[in-house]
């Protein structure tokens, strides 16, 4: 194999693990894969990308891994115990006795019948319950990704629908439902189950609006502080203001709309900011801030954190 | 010989608990006790599985299913062994399994490339040593980078950035991001292999 094999198997194999192979690529790295010095190299490299990953990657809080194997524990017991089983059966059972089956007298045909029939009712009920449950799941998990009201100052209303309420705390933010904070002392935290949260200031307006899956916030009015934890890079934390559109994998940022403006602080970590009429797009590192608005420079700026000094 | 393992304090309970003691009470009937060994060995467990499947959040996975896993079969388990080196061996089958669904799923939908991949990790899965020492030599490899290095490890592993993102903030082209990125890959290949090579000797 020639140095140009070489330097032409390291294009591929980075382009791999950066997502950006193309299908004929694909293929010619697959057959180059044959070589084994080859294969034992992109062995090593691919794994050395997942340990990077995995090195790096937020650990499960010790807390949130005991929730999650008990709800997985819940349900394979449930299913156990539909289908006749125990669950952790660790006593010896007792083999049946032959002698008392034999004793068993067999049923009636009409018996049999009446058996069966019975059987079938409780399928049919059975399934009815599945179904019934499968619902309530199914707008649990729904309802189970809208942020909740952590903390309320003032008045927080939530409008949607079936019209505008009072807003309590523990209380979920339901999709495609306007918030509003009430009155020049107002505010409200609201908190999601990765443990982002958001907190609007006074008189703020604002949106839940996922979209695909991903988190999304629209403010039309007022001030959100955000605490995002890191977000699946598919399904970025994205916020959405008349002016600009801000993407978030994870960090601590304040976006503040109003007066045809958008400003956006990013305390930790990196936004996407996008400014919307022109699709202009930008990285906002902490310690800098950048705002849209008419005659304003499109541009990071770096802020001092300390409030005083704003 | 006691090989089993006891920590104080054991989460919600101040007395100390080995894991003989935990695993009678979930076999007694008090599942909500295994709780304990959950977060007693979690991560130890999430660093022994990283590497071995393809992504960290392949790897959470298998540690999840390894404990349920782990539950329904603690019958089977045998007082007076490890219960963790009983939870590797769990997790490992788990990582094997997870190796040939992508293998057949790569199959089926003609993705030659990891379809291939799919065979060389299990061909190769029995000859993987226990990669404690590895992750503690990347771990150092890591350190050692320089801090532009460092920094666009974070923006492409921490905060998953687009390459084109990293490059705006290196001022380079999204492709001279990615072969910087590749070279740090390759540095670090090359760190831990000296890592492991001058320990062993």
């Amino acid at each position: 194999m020639s140095a140009g094999d070489f330097s032409r198997f390291d294009q591929l194999v980075s382009r791999y693990l950066d997502d950006e192979l193309s299908p004929a690529e694909a293929t010619e790295l697959a057959s180059l894969l044959g070589e084994p010095v080859f294969a034992a190299r992109f062995l090593e490299i691919t794994r050395l990308n997942s340990e990077i990953t995995g090195l790096l990657a937020a650990p499960v809080p010790d807390a949130a891994m005991v929730e999650l194997v008990r709800a997985d524990i819940d349900e394979s017991v449930a299913a156990v115990e539909h289908a006749g089983g125990a669950r952790l059966r660790i006593a010896e059972q007792s083999e049946p006795d032959p002698s008392s089956a034999a004793s068993v007298p067999s049923a009636p045909p009409l018996t049999q019948r009446r058996i069966a029939v019975s059987r079938l009712a409780w399928a049919a009920m059975f399934v009815g319950f599945a179904g019934l449950a499968a619902l309530l799941v199914f707008n649990r998990a729904r309802t189970a990704e809208a942020p909740v009201l952590a903390l309320a100052q003032g008045e927080v209303r939530l409008e949607g629908p079936s019209g505008e309420h009072l807003l309590a705390p523990g209380e979920p933010w339901r999709r495609d439902t306007k918030l509003r904070t009430v009155g020049p002392n107002s505010s409200a935290t609201m908190r999601f189950r990765d443990g982002s949260q958001l907190g609007f200031g006074a008189n703020a307006v604002a949106f839940n609006e996922p979209h695909y899956g991903a988190r999304s916030v629209r403010l039309e009015h007022g001030t959100v502080q955000a605490q995002v934890k890191k977000q699946p890079h598919h399904r970025p934390f994205g916020f959405v203001t008349p002016e600009a559109e801000a993407i978030v994998l994870g960090t601590t940022l304040r976006l503040t709309v109003g007066g045809h403006s958008t400003r956006l602080e990013v305390t930790e970590g990196t936004v996407q900011f996008r400014r919307r009429h022109d699709g202009a797009e930008l990285i906002v590192k902490a310690g800098q801030y950048a705002i849209v608005a008419p005659n304003v420079p499109f541009a990071p700026t770096p802020f001092h954190p300390d409030p005083h000094h704003r | 010989m006691n090989n089993l393992r006891t920590v104080c304090p054991v989460p919600h309970n101040n007395s100390c608990v080995n894991d003989s003691d935990i695993i009678a009470a979930v076999r007694a009937g008090d599942s909500d006790a295994f709780g304990a060994l959950v977060g007693r060995y979690q991560r130890t467990l999430y660093y022994f599985v990283v590497g071995k499947v393809a992504d960290d959040t392949e790897a959470k996975d298998i540690v999840q299913k390894s404990f349920v896993t782990a539950f329904q079969s603690l019958a089977e388990f045998q007082l007076g062994q490890s219960f963790f080196a009983w939870l590797k061996g769990i997790s490992l089958n788990h990582c094997r399994n997870e190796w040939r669904r992508h293998q057949s799923q790569a199959r089926l939908a003609g993705r030659l490339l990891e379809e291939k991949r799919a065979e060389l990790e299990l061909a190769a899965f029995d000859a993987s040593p226990d990669n404690e020492r590895r992750l503690a030599a990347l771990r150092q490899c890591l350190e050692q980078l320089g801090p532009e290095e460092q920094a666009v490890v974070e923006m492409r592993f921490v905060q998953e950035l687009p390459l084109a993102s990293i490059g705006a903030q290196l001022g380079r082209e999204a492709e001279a991001a990615r072969l910087f990125l590749y070279r740090i890959r390759q540095r670090l290949a090359d760190c831990v292999k000296k890592r492991l090579s001058l320990k062993a000797t």
